[in-house]
């Protein structure tokens, strides 16, 4: 069904005649992104919240605090201690995925946590702690990505101060070719995958990882690539704040129906 | 006090945007310097006033400064004090010691209070005596300021009312410049406010039209604060539903007499 949609969204549009000759699996440019969805503030029991979906992956993401610090041990005395969960939900894979977090998901918590460690301004919280939890509820290949992009907008949600917002894309090699956004299936496939974080504004590479053999001058590409992708999803992020804001206006004052 | 008055446009900013900032004072809280440009590290309008630079937060929670007046909730007793809620990411400490002896408190009650101390590790310490708090800490002349500006305003336990939360960051709209929208929703409604600094209003009245009245006006404030006009909008509805002199159409949920603990978030 997505792929078909898709299509039908290439077709409308006035593509160059190059990029008509080759298609990916689901039918996109090699620089086209997977239609993405993102809302903030979609919780009412956190202090910060997003959702966002990329293809066919549905990612939400709550945050908490800052508050007291826990296990003890986990203060610092001079910045704010973050605390990230990066976790895949048992329904979110093909087959059923045992609840408990598994090795990459450990990982993933880390590097997420690090990438946004750079843009939270932590030394303003000393002695506190700040939770994230990030939940993927049905996961197709770049997830990490769309999890930091959520994280930063839930971040940004609970008002914590923030040098930049942070946005995630992946780029790699598929069939010979550079492609951003890689699905599940090209990941699979696929040659290479590269994920990357930046914080847009500043333009600072804030997460930088890859799986697979590319070429000096194919990484670079990727890179370029990957970044490109980012900035377009940061136009979206911005929008989706936005959005949030202008909710409000939508409720009209009762007192005009009421009349 | 004409000059203020007509700050520079309000942009609407996210973090990371790059702010035109020409004044000589910034709020460092909400706007970070590097290599000589100013960007904003929170979502919220970014206005520029003769020599002040600032972001008024559009998302996040309450953050305690030492000198406002609160309104809190107490829920707890713990060895030194009171646990109270302050609508912060952290409940306050009110200690036995700076509560007044003639009040006595008990969990659930209401109170107005000052932040006497804040600090990071030590969370926020409230005072409800009028005169000194026991801080160990030298009153500073910003308090002297915020005391005169908050005059009239008695610290202690609240015995009647309702009790409504204000998402923080809208507080700002909701007083107005001057003070010009909370004083003319008092005058509409012909009843007190107490506007804790944190966010939970006290609207000193048994009249449960009133209370929905209010409760109406302060979401409509929350849900376009960031729009022009709203004071004029607001006053319009407040005399609009009361003079439309009807109890039926109390849409949503009808208050019960819940008294100033039913607040909702």
């Amino acid at each position: 069904m997505n792929t078909v949609a898709a299509k039908v969204q290439q077709g409308g549009g006035a593509e160059g005649q190059a990029a008509e000759e080759w298609r990916r699996p689901d039918g996109r440019a090699a620089d086209e992104l997977r239609p993405l969805r993102l809302e903030v503030g979609v919780l009412e029991n956190a202090e910060g919240s997003a959702y966002g979906e990329q293809g066919r992956g549905k990612i939400l993401v709550a945050v908490y605090g800052p508050t007291e610090v826990h296990p003890r041990h986990m203060e610092h005395v001079d910045r704010l201690t973050m605390l990230c969960r990066y976790h895949m939900a048992p329904f979110s894979t093909e087959e059923r995925r045992r609840p408990q977090p598994t090795r990459r998901d450990i990982e993933l918590s880390k590097v997420i946590r690090e990438a946004l460690e750079a843009a939270v301004l932590t030394e303003r919280f000393p002695r506190s702690m700040l939770k994230i939890f990030i939940e993927v509820l049905e996961a197709a290949g770049g997830t990490r990505c769309l999890g930091i992009t959520l994280a930063s907008l839930a971040l940004a949600n609970a008002g914590i101060p923030m040098r930049d917002l942070v946005v995630g894309c992946a780029a790699g090699k598929y069939k010979g070719r550079i492609v951003l956004d890689l699905s599940e299936e090209e990941d699979k496939e696929g040659e290479a995958d590269m994920a990357v974080a930046i914080m847009p504004s500043l333009n600072r590479i804030v997460l930088l990882q890859m799986d697979g053999e590319l070429t000096r001058e194919e990484f670079f590409q990727a890179l370029d690539l990957a970044i490109e992708g980012c900035r377009r999803i940061h136009k979206m992020q911005v929008e989706a704040i936005k959005r949030k804001l202008q909710e409000g206006l939508a409720l009209t004052p009762p007192t005009e129906e009421k009349e | 006090m004409s000059q203020p008055s007509t700050p520079s446009e309000r942009i609407l900013v996210v973090p990371g945007d790059q702010l035109p900032v020409t004044a000589a004072k910034i709020d460092h809280e909400t706007i970070f310097r590097e290599n000589e440009q100013y960007y904003s590290t929170v979502v919220g309008l970014f206005e520029q006033r003769q020599n002040r630079a600032n972001v008024v937060r559009l998302f996040g929670p309450y953050t305690p400064k030492v000198g406002d007046v609160v309104v809190g909730i107490i829920i707890d007793e713990v060895l030194l004090g009171w646990k109270v809620d302050i609508n912060a990411a952290r409940p306050a400490l009110l200690p036995f010691t700076n509560v007044p002896s003639r009040s006595k408190l008990s969990i659930g009650d209401v109170i107005v209070a000052e932040v006497a101390d804040y600090g990071v590790s030590r969370g926020v310490v409230l005072n409800m005596r009028e005169k000194r708090a026991r801080t160990g800490r030298r009153k500073t002349r910003r308090r002297q300021t915020k005391k005169t500006r908050t005059k009239g305003r008695r610290l202690g336990r609240v015995t009647r009312g309702f009790l409504v939360a204000i998402q923080p960051s809208k507080l700002p709209r909701l007083i107005g410049r001057g003070g010009s929208m909370i004083s003319a929703i008092k005058r509409g409604l012909n009843r007190d406010i107490i506007v804790g600094e944190n966010g939970y209003l006290v609207l000193r009245t048994e009249s449960l039209r009133k209370r929905q009245i209010f409760e109406r006006i302060i979401r409509i404030i929350e849900a376009q604060a960031h729009t022009t006009g709203l004071t004029e909008r607001v006053i319009k509805l407040l005399s609009e539903s009361l003079s439309s002199f009807s109890l039926e159409h109390s849409s949503g949920e009808s208050a019960t007499g819940r008294g100033s603990g039913g607040a909702s978030r």
